[in-house]
């Protein structure tokens, strides 16, 4: 069979795939109904397509994932287990605050399902953060503090107190975000204070 | 975007469990594969699909819909992966190779079904002609087929997982359907 050298092969890819502009799509169809060399070419790029989908379809169907949605729920529950490191804003939710007080006038604990399946991963971070900051007993609606995770970087929460956990709104001064993070109450760190 | 993809992403962003599950029955095993194709290793790429999934959860409220989810998906997923690997190989490489070696011992996380035997009769010349040929092709044109032919991405999808040109999709791809269609002469003679 003739070398041709009228295009270049690249675009009979992309001709394939349909990725070519309308007009080389057809300067390519116009080639092809002369050229012999490129019409077998095109076939076999064809036929190259659908058996590497075939090849990955069997792949497919070789294998199943039985324990995934188990695993992921289970990971999403357990907070305990999170052992990677974390930044600060690696681990926060951002929330919108008029989902947050719509929940709030529901019952504790169908909040404290529903939230907190949102967003567990947060709370070993929000366990870390609750050592250095303080919470008064008179449970203040907003209060300034530092954490720890981000030396100096100075955040105000809007703190919100339910039976099982705590939930603030948090925003900081150069990250204009509203946020939201959940930690299980400690009752045995209450009055200790920052450490 | 797919079926269902923005009322599933919709679904989600509100908290929806149910849609969550969802996708991932939809995506897990595109997810995994793709992980694996970069780990080679299933206990790895299992560890990935994990991760990425809970990526997902917690980031899809940050999700712009102007890029399709299983773009944003896939490019989670290949940093999610690479950086599993530069965590293993920096925590010991020669376990990681022993790793590598054993990949065939499956983990128990993942289960593999036999087919009928009519069905590896039938299926089985062009199964290993071209598992032998696709094992040949280096990792990139490997991905590039994967993206194109079974994830069916468009060129621009593709440019903007790997972060390359079209142009540059276009002729990594190419190549990589030229080198497979060499491989497979060579296998049949
Ligand atoms: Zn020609």
């Amino acid at each position: 069979m003739k070398k041709c050298d009228f295009i270049e092969t690249e675009k009979l890819t992309a001709y394939v795939d349909g990725e070519l502009n309308d007009k080389d799509m057809q300067e390519v169809a116009n080639h092809l109904k002369e050229c012999e060399t490129c019409r077998v070419l095109v076939e076999e790029l064809e036929e190259l397509s659908s058996n590497t989908l075939f090849h990955y379809e069997q792949i497919e169907h070789s294998f199943e994932l039985p324990n995934l949605i188990k695993d992921l729920n289970e990971k999403l529950k357990n907070t305990e287990n999170i052992t990677e490191e974390h930044t600060l804003y690696d681990n926060i939710i951002e929330f919108p605050k008029e989902k947050i007080k719509k929940e709030e006038t529901k019952a504790n604990d169908n909040i404290f399902g529903k939230i907190y399946r949102f967003a567990p991963a947060i709370v070993s971070l929000a366990a870390i953060l609750l050592i250095s900051i303080i919470i008064s007993n008179n449970k203040p609606n907003t209060t300034t503090v530092n954490t720890q995770a981000k030396a100096g970087d100075s955040v105000t929460i809007d703190s919100l107190e339910y039976s099982k956990f705590n939930a603030m709104i948090y925003k900081t001064k150069d990250k204009n975000k509203t946020v939201i993070w959940l930690f299980k109450e400690n009752n045995d760190n209450d009055d200790d204070g920052p450490i | 975007m797919r079926r269902n993809e923005k009322g599933l992403v919709a679904k989600i962003k509100v908290g929806d469990n149910k849609a969550f599950e969802e996708l991932v029955q939809t995506y897990q095993k595109r997810i995994y594969m793709i992980a694996y194709g970069i780990l080679k290793n299933e206990s790895d790429a299992y560890d990935a699909t994990q991760d990425v999934f809970l990526k997902v959860f917690k980031y899809i409220k940050n999700f712009k819909e102007n890029s399709s989810l299983y773009t944003w998906m896939y490019k989670i997923t290949r940093n999610v992966s690479i950086d599993i690997y530069r965590k293993k190989r920096n925590l010991s490489s020669v376990e990681y190779g022993e790793q590598y070696k054993n990949e065939s011992i499956y983990t128990d996380s993942v289960h593999h079904k036999v087919a009928s035997p009519i069905e590896q009769v039938q299926k089985r010349e062009l199964s290993v002609k071209m598992a032998k040929a696709m094992n040949k092709l280096s990792d990139d044109h490997k991905l590039m087929l994967q993206l194109r032919e079974f994830e069916d991405m468009s060129y621009a999808d593709i440019a903007e997982i790997l972060d390359i040109s079209k142009g540059t999709v276009m002729s990594r791809l190419h190549h990589a359907r030229m080198n497979l269609k060499k491989y497979l002469k060579e296998y049949d003679n």
